[in-house]
C-alpha cells in the first residue's frame, strides 16, 4: 500500500490545491448571508474541516480494528498517519468556530454537548500520540493505541448526535436526509467545493505522512542493525 | 526520553483520556448535556431554582425590545411556543441579537424579580439564506428556531 501511496501522491496534490483554488474563489464570490454577513465565510472552513475531523477518525478506527486482527504493520503506519491529520482538522475545527462564535453568538467557547464532545476528540487524538511515545515496545505501543482508538470511537457519534439529542448553543445540522436542507441558493456550491477540497487535502496529508513514518521506522530499523553490528 | 518520564507520560495520558471519555459518558447520562431551559421548562419549575444560576434560551419576541436611550441597559420578552418571560441586560450584545431571534439569557433566577441576565448568547439557527432571498429566509429560520425549543 505504501509503494501505491507513492504513485498516487502527486495527483491527490495537484488535485487537492486545484480544488482549495476553485473553491475559496467560490467562497469570496458567494452572496452575503441575510443574517450573519460576511461571517457565513468561516463556515466554509469549519464545516469542511469538521467532517474531516471525523472522517479522519472513521480511517483510525478502521486501520486500528485490521491492525488488531491481522497484525500488519501497514495498518499501524495508516493509523499513526490518521491520528496526526485528525488532530489538525479538530484544532482548525475549534478554531474556526471560535472565530464565528464570537462575532455571531457573543462567545468565543461554550460548554454545550457539541463543541464538548469535539473538545474530547481533541484531547483523545493528543492521548493518542502521547500513548504511542510513552511505551518502548512499537508492538505494544501499537496494540495498545489501536485499543484506545476503538474505544475513543465511542466519541463519534456522540458529536454527530449531539444537536439532536440535546438542546445546544450550537446549531443543528442543514443537512438531515432528502427532505432537510436549509442552505439555499448560491451559498451551496462553495460549500460542496470546499468539502471536496478538503477531502482530497485530507487524503494527500494521510498518504504524506504515512510515508514518513513508513521511511522514519524503515530508517530507525537499518539504524538500529547497523548499531547492533558494531557492538558485536 | 528516559524510562521514568516515559511511565509518567504514559499514566498522564491515560488519566487525561480516561477522565475525558467518563465525563462524557456520566454527562450524557444525567441530562447534564442540555445548555438551556425554556421558558415553560422555568416556570413548570417555579421555586426549585431560587438562587441558582440557569440559562434560559427562546425568541426574542417580536417589538417587546426596549433600548434605555443613552445606555446599555435593556430589556425584551424571551418566548416559546406558550411562554413568555420578561429580561432585563446591560451591556453589549452579540451581533446576532435581534427581536424575532434565539437567543440564551444566563443570569440567576429570582422568584418573583424581573430576570438580570449577566450574558447574552444568540443562537443561530440552520439556516443559510443569501441576502436578495432574505424574506423567505427569515420566515424558515423562524420555523427552525421554534421547531429546536420543543
Amino acid at each position: 500500500m505504501i509503494k501505491w501511496f507513492a504513485k498516487v501522491h502527486w495527483l491527490l496534490a495537484t488535485a487537492a490545491v486545484l480544488s482549495l483554488l476553485v473553491g475559496m474563489w467560490l467562497v469570496l464570490a458567494a452572496p452575503q448571508d441575510y443574517q450573519q454577513g460576511n461571517a457565513v465565510r468561516i463556515l466554509y472552513v469549519h464545516v469542511p474541516a469538521a467532517k474531516m475531523a471525523l472522517l479522519s477518525y472513521v480511517v483510525l478506527t478502521i486501520a486500528s480494528a485490521l491492525y488488531l486482527w491481522r497484525r500488519k504493520e501497514m495498518w499501524d503506519i495508516l493509523a499513526e498517519a490518521a491520528v496526526s491529520v485528525g488532530a489538525a482538522f479538530t484544532a482548525l475545527t475549534l478554531a474556526s468556530g471560535s472565530i464565528w462564535g464570537k462575532p455571531m453568538w457573543g462567545a468565543w467557547w461554550a460548554w454545550d454537548a457539541r463543541l464538548t464532545s469535539m473538545l474530547v476528540l481533541l484531547i483523545l487524538f493528543m492521548g493518542l500520540m502521547a500513548l504511542r511515545n510513552a511505551l518502548d515496545d512499537p508492538h505494544k505501543s501499537a496494540r495498545a493505541t489501536a485499543v484506545l482508538a476503538l474505544i475513543g470511537a465511542a466519541d463519534l457519534p456522540i458529536i454527530h448526535f449531539s444537536v439532536v439529542w440535546w438542546r445546544t448553543l450550537h446549531q443543528p445540522p442543514s443537512f438531515d436526509g432528502p427532505a432537510k436542507q436549509t442552505i439555499t441558493g448560491e451559498l451551496l456550491p462553495p460549500l460542496f467545493v470546499m468539502s471536496l477540497a478538503f477531502f482530497l487535502l485530507g487524503m494527500w496529508l494521510l498518504v504524506l505522512k504515512s510515508r514518513e513514518i513508513a521511511a522514519r521506522r524503515q530508517w530507525e530499523a537499518v539504524e538500529t542493525e547497523r548499531l547492533e553490528r558494531n557492538h558485536a | 526520553m528516559n524510562s521514568q518520564n516515559r511511565r509518567w507520560l504514559l499514566i498522564g495520558s491515560l488519566l487525561v483520556v480516561g477522565g475525558a471519555l467518563l465525563t462524557l459518558v456520566f454527562t450524557s447520562f444525567t441530562g447534564a448535556l442540555v445548555y438551556f431551559y425554556t421558558p415553560s421548562e422555568i416556570k413548570a419549575k417555579g421555586n426549585e431554582l431560587q438562587g441558582r444560576k440557569v440559562r434560559i434560551g427562546g425568541m426574542v419576541q417580536e417589538g417587546s425590545l426596549l433600548r434605555e436611550p443613552g445606555s446599555q441597559k435593556m430589556r425584551f420578552m424571551v418566548v416559546d411556543n406558550s411562554e413568555r418571560l420578561p429580561v432585563q441586560y446591560e451591556g453589549m450584545t452579540p451581533d446576532l441579537f435581534r427581536e424575532g431571534q434565539g437567543v440564551i439569557v444566563e443570569g440567576v433566577w429570582r422568584s418573583g424579580e424581573t430576570f438580570q441576565a449577566a450574558t447574552i448568547l444568540a443562537k443561530h439557527s440552520e439556516d443559510y439564506v443569501p441576502v436578495k432571498m432574505s424574506e423567505e429566509g427569515i420566515a424558515k429560520a423562524r420555523e427552525s428556531m421554534l421547531k429546536s425549543l420543543r
